[in-house]
């Protein structure tokens, strides 16, 4: 996780140079080997995605109790042998999706608990299981970092599960209309800024 | 409370064992009738989320000194640690508050096992009016990512 007040400073610099100084602090230097933490992926609790991202987005950190997660890209290719003998691949893109394999029905989550809650209990579908999904890499020692957002459709694959809690697994499949651009977290709250 | 402090305040509040006279003891057992002693032996990571947050297990060994006169006093006895036992394994989902450094950080108890709970020692000092007991306790907790 971030260090909300991650500030660069390096006071053993000679003041003379305030303009080389300058620049240094505002260059974030990249990190070595990730650790897990540092890919962030954020739900949009609101559900709404008729009129884009909402103006006051409400995040939601995927991750907790879950010990392996990853997006699966899925690509989807063909190969095509001609009568020469010759071979060529088609690239058909990719079917990226998210398997979060362990949600603990948690009523204190809020929005994102009363919405999974509703899409299963409710058997929703289309719109009303489509959302944002917010991923932000935090690979500099900088505050802002390397985001996209992307419209997602979240569908619990079952509900119950074992002794010890109510779980929801649910699996977030890829949408389209992908956006690039930078987020910055303050108080373990990110913020999304599109690049233009 | 850390981990250690929860669950030795658990110990001393099972009904059975009287606030006042039965202190647990840390690492500690007079061999007099009755008394209590907790040891600790063991932290160790069971897991982590992708996020850091950490699935944590706590082993402790809990030695008592009860009378053991007769039958009557020993089957007590093991009862006793039967019931210590139940009783301790529904006593989760409270606090835990772990100091890592200078940062302190609130877990849960998830899950508290106990087993192994049998006779222990007969002190060659004790004239077979006192017995040890042991019986072991398991404790899983949360920490949250730092």
């Amino acid at each position: 996780m971030p260090d909300d007040e991650n500030v660069l400073t390096d006071e053993n610099e000679n003041t003379e140079n305030n303009e080389e100084e300058d620049d240094d602090v505002s260059t974030p230097n990249p990190l070595g080997k990730l650790k897990r933490g540092a890919l962030l992926h954020y739900l949009e609790t609101s559900f709404n995605t008729t009129s884009g991202i909402p103006v006051s987005p409400s995040w939601y950190l995927i991750g907790k109790d879950v010990e392996d997660m990853s997006v699966e890209m899925n690509p989807d290719t063909t190969v095509v042998k001609n009568i020469l003998d010759e071979t060529s691949v088609q690239d058909n893109g990719y079917e990226p999706s998210i398997d979060v394999d362990t949600y603990y029905a948690t009523p204190t989550d809020g929005a994102i608990y009363d919405k999974l809650k509703a899409i299963m209990m409710n058997r929703q579908t289309g719109d009303d299981c489509k959302t944002y999904l917010l991923e932000v890499i935090v690979d500099t020692d900088g505050s802002s970092w390397s985001a996209w957002v992307e419209e997602v459709i979240v569908k619990p694959t079952s509900y119950g599960g074992a002794q010890g809690g109510v779980r929801i697994p649910f699996t977030i499949s890829f949408a389209g209309n992908r956006q690039t651009g930078t987020a910055t977290i303050s108080s373990k709250v990110p913020t999304f800024t599109a690049t233009t | 409370m850390n981990i250690i402090e929860k669950v030795r305040d658990l110990v001393q509040n099972f009904p059975d064992i009287p606030q006042v006279l039965n202190t647990v003891h840390v690492d500690f057992m007079d061999t007099e009738p009755t008394n209590y002693g907790l040891s600790s032996i063991g932290d160790e990571l069971i897991s982590e989320d992708v996020l850091g947050g950490q699935h944590r297990q706590h082993t402790f060994m809990l030695y008592t000194t009860y009378s053991s006169i007769n039958d009557y006093e020993r089957l007590h006895n093991s009862s006793a640690l039967l019931e210590l036992g139940i009783w301790l394994e529904q006593q989760i989902g409270c606090e835990i508050t772990t100091v890592v450094g200078s940062t302190s950080l609130s877990g849960r108890l998830e899950k508290l096992t106990v087993g192994n709970g049998m006779l222990y020692a007969i002190p060659q000092d004790s004239e077979l009016s006192s017995y040890q007991y042991q019986i072991q306790i398991v404790a899983e907790y949360t920490l949250p990512p730092q």
